[in-house]
């Protein structure tokens, strides 16, 4: 028995050491990952939010997409003599109240009428998504990165659950005056244990569509010939071949009746002309499918309006529908606001989880006399440094119109170089706080000036509104924060003094 | 504005999966303060397994077993939050710098190897094993293909959490190369 319980225990403690090594090796990319995820379960009211003066609304006049979608193709071929691949049309609804058409680089706004309004310009919303999916790196080196820090989540929420052997003793214990390690180790296993389903949904489905290219590529190289297209088109509706020979633009109200008179209980919500303008064009119409998790059900349309065929991401084999599945339970994008909500509570709750995680490997080298004071600093500019840089770059966009990618990652760069440079932690962590609270309200200032009224409208009312939530819930940290500071500053400065640290 | 994805709830069902699921997550939080014994544990995870029923029947098959995991996560957290002593944890903590001790040191070549073997050999194993599986397979290449991207996201992690926790590391090698040389044997088989 007594040896039973000795090899349990080595194996719990070896479990524990490969599950701290690996949360090391992948914390700060992990927690850019998770904590950009979090935000960006919100990128379609960030959209709107950006241009809240964009016109909202959910019916439109018979014949407004053909007339929008030829005004978009008009305006691509003053811009450029080449032909558009594809032409693209979001069509408005509940959750997406805007009318937008793209046809090669030219995107605009539309009205109910089918007229051109204001370009589309989603330049931070972009880049915060791009940061997400790719570490803002090019296409497929940061998806297959991101995939791979998606099964390193994976491998960490596994060998978390092996490396603690009381999960279910305490299961509900947060041991708040336990010493400095217990605390964290009680935030860090409390939020892991009861949010793993979650981090699991998340990881293995951010891993499949970070290694889909990848694995697409091997599969086709060994059984396709090398043919990627091929290896992958039992998932996806295939490309027409370009002919480069004009023809009228396809009807595409056509095809959109042709879809509603198929299935009215679903909702179509965009409309993708391939090679349109030519005999090559095809039509594929994309609606929502109620109840289901599936992202959309696809079908494919010739230029008159006749259905051709269904990718059958809705009804068609297994894999099809779990691979169709797999977007919306990533976004969380299946179930309006609340789940959104629901999403950006436990995506924070994931943040605290690996922020927590590296303390925890911080405080116990502390704690054995090899403390690592750079590091300590370091990580606590990247966890409220994050933060603060991409609010920054909100700011530098709406303001100089800087580009997000550059302010955030020299931002984040310079809060690491900062902070090590920075003697006192507690002060650190407080002072970043601090501007992180300003630079929130200087946002909603900006926003408020640029856009007025609209900033408070309904497209712009639910962001703004997690703004001063946010404002409020960090302002109360920092005032927490600064009253012990206050109170203890003699404790505190003789600890420093002893090269000991006082944290939060 | 309302949602179009909440059109097709159903309200009923949706009190109804709510109701059970804080049921039966805070008959647990009550068995674990209060030390009950297994017979009222089994029944509080017995009423969590029954309110997946009424959360498909509100959501839908896939959205009901995607939505009660996060509801009950939440549930967790507030009970976890109300039962937390916040006086103590409004207080700041000290962390006092231990006296140094000699660590037990891991040879460099030990530990590269490790992260070695629990990186790119374990992807390339599970994925050799992987693809071997989809060769053999008689699925449709759809489902192979899925099933292959699926299998792979959750064997390499499984493979990495061993690699770095098992004491005798040539355990995992050796296993590292059956999977590889496996691999390959399956997909030569097949003339992949």
């Amino acid at each position: 028995m007594a040896r039973g319980n000795g090899a349990r225990s080595a194996f719990v403690r070896l479990a524990l050491n490969g599950h701290s090594g690996l949360g090391l090796a992948l914390s700060a990319l992990l927690y850019i990952v998770v904590f950009s995820g979090s935000v960006a379960v919100f990128y379609p009211e960030f959209e709107r939010w950006e241009q809240p003066a964009v016109p909202e609304f959910t019916e439109w006049q018979p014949g407004a997409i053909s007339r929008a979608a030829s005004a978009i193709m008009a305006l691509e071929a003053k811009r450029t003599d080449e032909p558009p691949d594809h032409l693209f049309i979001a069509l408005p609804y509940t959750d997406m109240p805007r009318f937008v058409v793209h046809a090669g680089e030219s995107g605009a706004f539309a009205d109910p009428v089918g007229r051109l309004g204001a370009p589309v310009n989603h330049e931070w919303t972009h880049f915060l998504t791009d940061l997400h999916l790719r570490l803002s790196l090019p296409s497929v080196w940061g998806l297959t990165l991101v995939g791979i820090l998606g099964v390193g989540l994976v491998a960490l929420v596994i060998g978390g659950i092996l490396a603690h052997p009381n999960l279910l003793k305490d299961a509900f214990s947060l041991r708040w005056s336990g010493s400095a390690r217990l605390r964290l180790a009680d935030v860090h296993n409390r939020l892991g244990v009861w949010s793993s389903p979650f981090a699991l949904a998340l990881a293995i489905t951010g891993a499949v569509i970070g290694l889909s290219q990848v694995l697409g590529f091997v599969v086709a190289t060994l059984f396709f010939e090398g043919n990627t297209e091929a290896a992958t088109e039992s998932l996806f509706l295939s490309d027409p071949k370009p002919t480069g020979e004009a023809a009228p633009l396809a009807n595409v109200s056509a095809a959109l009746e042709t879809v509603r008179s198929l299935s009215p209980e679903m909702q179509p919500n965009m409309i993708i002309v391939h090679e349109p303008g030519t005999t090559a064009q095809r039509v594929e119409v994309g609606a929502l499918v109620p109840g289901r998790l599936v992202w959309s059900e696809f079908y494919a349309l010739d230029a008159e309006g006749g259905l051709l065929e269904s990718a059958g991401w809705s009804d068609g084999e297994p894999g099809v529908q779990v691979y169709a599945s797999m977007f919306r339970l990533h976004f969380g994008h299946f179930g309006g606001l609340s789940v959104q909500l629901l999403y950006l509570l436990l995506g924070a709750g994931l943040c605290t989880c690996v922020a927590a995680g590296g303390s925890i490997w911080l405080v116990r080298r502390r704690q054995r006399g090899m403390p690592y004071p750079r590091l300590e600093r370091a990580w606590v500019g990247i966890v409220w440094g994050a933060p603060l840089v991409l609010i920054l770059s909100a700011i530098g966009w709406f303001g100089w119109a800087w580009q997000p990618l550059y302010t955030f990652w020299i931002g984040l760069l310079l809060s690491v170089v900062i902070a090590v440079a920075i003697g006192d932690r507690v002060y650190l962590a407080v002072g970043l706080k601090l501007l992180l609270v300003m630079a929130i309200l200087v946002l909603l200032c900006l926003h408020l000036a640029l856009f007025g009224l609209d900033a408070v409208g309904p497209a712009a009312r639910l962001i703004n509104g997690l703004l001063v939530v946010s404002v409020l819930l960090v302002s109360l940290r920092v005032w927490l924060e600064l009253r012990w500071i206050i109170r203890d500053a003699s404790t505190t400065l003789s600890l420093r003094s002893s090269g000991q640290a006082a944290d939060s | 504005m309302d949602s179009w994805f909440v059109a097709s709830i159903s309200p009923v069902a949706l009190l109804l999966a709510g109701l059970l699921s804080t049921a039966g997550m805070v008959l647990l939080y009550l068995c674990w303060r209060r030390k009950n014994g297994p017979v009222w544990l089994w029944f509080a995870w017995g009423i969590i397994a029954v309110s997946i029923w009424p959360w498909q029947r509100a959501l839908g098959f896939d959205r009901g077993i995607a939505v009660a995991p996060l509801w009950l996560a939440l549930v967790a957290f507030l009970l976890i939050a109300g039962g937390a002593n916040w006086r103590a944890a409004l207080r700041p903590f000290v962390i006092h710098t231990g006296r140094s001790r000699p660590a037990e040191q891991i040879p460099w070549g030990r530990r590269s190897l490790r992260w070695l073997l629990a990186g790119p050999l374990y992807l390339l194993a599970t994925t050799g094993l992987v693809m071997g599986w989809f060769a053999q397979s008689q699925w449709s290449d759809a489902n192979r293909l899925v099933g292959a991207a699926l299998f792979l996201v959750i064997l390499w992690p499984l493979a990495i959490v061993w690699s770095s926790a098992d004491p005798r590391l040539w355990r995992p090698l050796l296993a590292c190369v059956t999977l590889i040389l496996g691999g390959c044997a399956l997909i030569y088989r097949v003339g992949g």
